[in-house]
């Protein structure tokens, strides 16, 4: 992917949470994440992932 | 519960007998072998199990019939083998519904379809379908043929007490009260185990939040009997609808409660007539519906920390509560009494040692821990416990509409028979073979070139693959039966077998040992040790 296609994705994924609403963006986000890990095909990494993601979220102590 | 104006045993469909309490008293302080408390499917199954390796039993049940409603209503192909085993296998097969198929729907959009295994080489389907009225009943005319099991309706007991050799079981009928000496006790007293409260025994675990209805209704209507489980359905906003089929053209239709609805308030006739309608409504039902019966239940996952106190041994419900995802309740309670029945049976007929006994609890405590580890999983898609498995369950049933993967995810994993890995009467295994049932796993049941291995199993049956071997002196030790099976078999390929080896099956169809190649040397000790027989051949 290039820098230019993740950009693209961040934007797509910004506007889609704005499209479904903060009632659905929680699920939404979650059945993202399902399938992209399925696409992503590797059980262990896409832990990985769910663990480093958990850390240095907004608002938690010392990130600002 | 029935609708007003019906009695509880005023059925649409089934015609409750009444039964007596014993009128002929003569003996009923007699000393038995074994008393069994509770005439329900596990007690009558114990019974069964008992007369089987020929011993007598007194049954003691409080009610004047059957169950007043169909409760338990999937019993599962393990469970015919039991049937099959105690002799009433035939009428179960003419009326219960075979099915493999289920269907799990999402706001009325089907998700998932999956298939138990089953293939036209297995001798019973995977699930049958059959209210348990008639369960009770075809246990019960089994047992009424048995020379060997008493069965005394409207009897309570209402003390238990440890006496030298035996437990001593005081009882109240119409006719008065009396007490009788019973060498061992099975109690079979269902949920609420009176025979519990009196031993000060409690069940452990927790108590999950879901709690359901069970309405069973009659109604014409034009499906096969396939599973259907509806998500976040039109009736059932957020909740989950289970709709099975039953014979006699009566459907079970079972739904969640939400939270802070109150089982009372849910349980009255005119709320379960509207929820029923708006279920009809979503599974495309327009014609009619008659009202059968309907209950309530929450799903538990509660067992004793012991299956045994002193020689009480307590069987089905009793001593464990399981969530009803996986069709487990009848199915472990009916897996207890065999297991426990037939170890007795070889105990009191002499033919193994007191020691047998020891492996029941750590086998069917453990097949119910298995189950609370899988009800967990099915729980928590079923009902989510907290914010983040309502998100995920929500998710996966989301991207399961467009993407089949995540139907997965709500499969609703149904039984399958529990290895008995850590039991003591379990051997290590040979590890020469491959492939094959392992010691403590349910033994295979290939076709041979008539019927099926399974019919042909009595007693503690040692298959003994190819002509290699002399198995002379095992054939010669009580209830041990031989069975030779040919080398480059269907049969031997299911076992992992070539010329020599050797598998000792149990009376419940579990594999005790097994040697790749065998010495008949070593399957005697085997079997002397693992059935604590007694030292002489017979």
């Amino acid at each position: 992917m290039t820098p230019g296609e993740f950009e693209t994705v961040y934007e797509a994924m910004a506007e889609a949470i704005d499209a479904v609403g903060p009632e659905h963006s929680e699920v939404f986000l979650a059945k993202l994440c399902l399938a992209l890990a399925h696409e992503l095909g590797d059980g262990g990494k896409a832990l990985e992932l769910i663990a480093d993601c958990g850390k240095d979220l907004p608002g938690a102590a010392g990130v600002r | 519960m029935r609708p007003a104006g019906r009695s509880e045993l005023d059925s649409l469909y089934f015609t409750y007998p009444h039964f007596d309490g014993p009128t002929d008293r003569g003996h009923l302080s007699d000393d038995v072998p074994v008393a069994i408390v509770g005439a329900g499917p596990v007690g009558l199954t114990a019974a069964l199990t008992l007369a089987g390796e020929g011993v007598r039993s007194v049954v003691l049940e409080r009610k004047a019939t059957f169950n007043d409603g169909s409760r338990a209503i999937c019993i599962a192909r393990q469970s015919y083998y039991i049937l099959d085993r105690i002799g009433a296998l035939k009428p179960f097969l003419k009326k219960s519904l075979g099915w493999t198929t289920g269907r799990t729907f999402y706001r009325g959009r089907q998700i998932l379809e999956f298939q138990m295994p089953d293939s036209a080489a297995e001798r019973f389907r995977p699930m049958y379908n059959l209210q348990q009225q008639y369960i009770e009943r075809f246990l019960w005319e089994a047992a009424a043929a048995s020379p060997l099991i008493e069965i005394r309706w409207q009897s309570a007991v209402s003390d238990v007490t440890d006496v030298n050799d035996g437990v001593r079981l005081s009882v109240s009928d119409p006719g008065g009260d009396y007490a009788f000496k019973a060498g061992w006790v099975l109690a079979a007293d269902g949920a609420h185990s009176p025979v519990r409260k009196m031993r000060g025994l409690r069940l452990q675990g927790e108590n999950y939040e879901g709690r359901y209805v069970i309405a069973d209704v009659r109604m014409d209507h034009d499906y096969p009997t396939i599973r259907r489980a509806l998500f976040d359905p039109a009736s059932r906003p957020g909740g989950t609808v289970l709709v099975h089929r039953q014979p006699d053209d009566i459907w079970r239709i079972d739904y969640q409660l939400r939270d802070g609805e109150s089982a009372e308030e849910a349980t009255r006739e005119a709320e379960v007539r509207r929820n029923v309608e708006a279920v009809l409504k979503d599974i495309g039902h327009t014609g009619g519906y008659a009202l059968e019966w309907w209950s309530v239940y929450s799903a538990n996952t509660l067992a004793l920390d012991d299956y045994r106190d002193g020689r009480i041994f307590f069987i089905g419900d009793s001593a464990h509560i399981v969530p009803i995802f996986g069709v487990r309740g009848l199915n472990n309670g009916l897996a207890d009494a065999q297991n426990i029945g037939w170890k007795l049976g070889w105990v009191l007929s002499g033919r193994a040692g007191e020691g047998l006994l020891a492996s029941y609890t750590p086998e069917r405590r453990g097949a119910t821990l298995d189950v609370f580890a899988n009800a967990t999983k099915s729980t928590r898609f079923m009902t989510p416990p907290s914010h983040g498995w309502q998100v995920m369950r929500d998710a996966a049933l989301s991207l399961a509409l467009t993407h089949p993967y995540a139907g997965a995810l709500a499969n609703p994993r149904q039984m399958v028979p529990y290895t008995y890995a850590d039991s003591p009467v379990t051997l290590e295994d040979d590890p020469a073979f491959s492939a094959g049932p392992a010691p403590g796993a349910v033994a295979a049941d290939p076709q041979l070139e008539q019927g099926h291995l399974s019919e042909r199993l009595s007693g503690v049956s040692v298959l003994v693959f190819g002509d290699c071997l002399d198995p002379g002196g095992l054939a010669r030790i009580g209830g041990v039966t031989v069975l030779r099976l040919r080398a480059g078999t269907e049969a031997a390929r299911a076992y992992d077998a070539k010329d020599g080896t050797v598998y000792l099956v149990r009376p419940d169809m579990h594999v005790a040992a097994r040697w790749r190649q065998a010495d008949p040397g070593v399957v005697t000790s085997a079997l002397r040790q693992i059935f604590h027989l007694s030292g002489e051949s017979r």
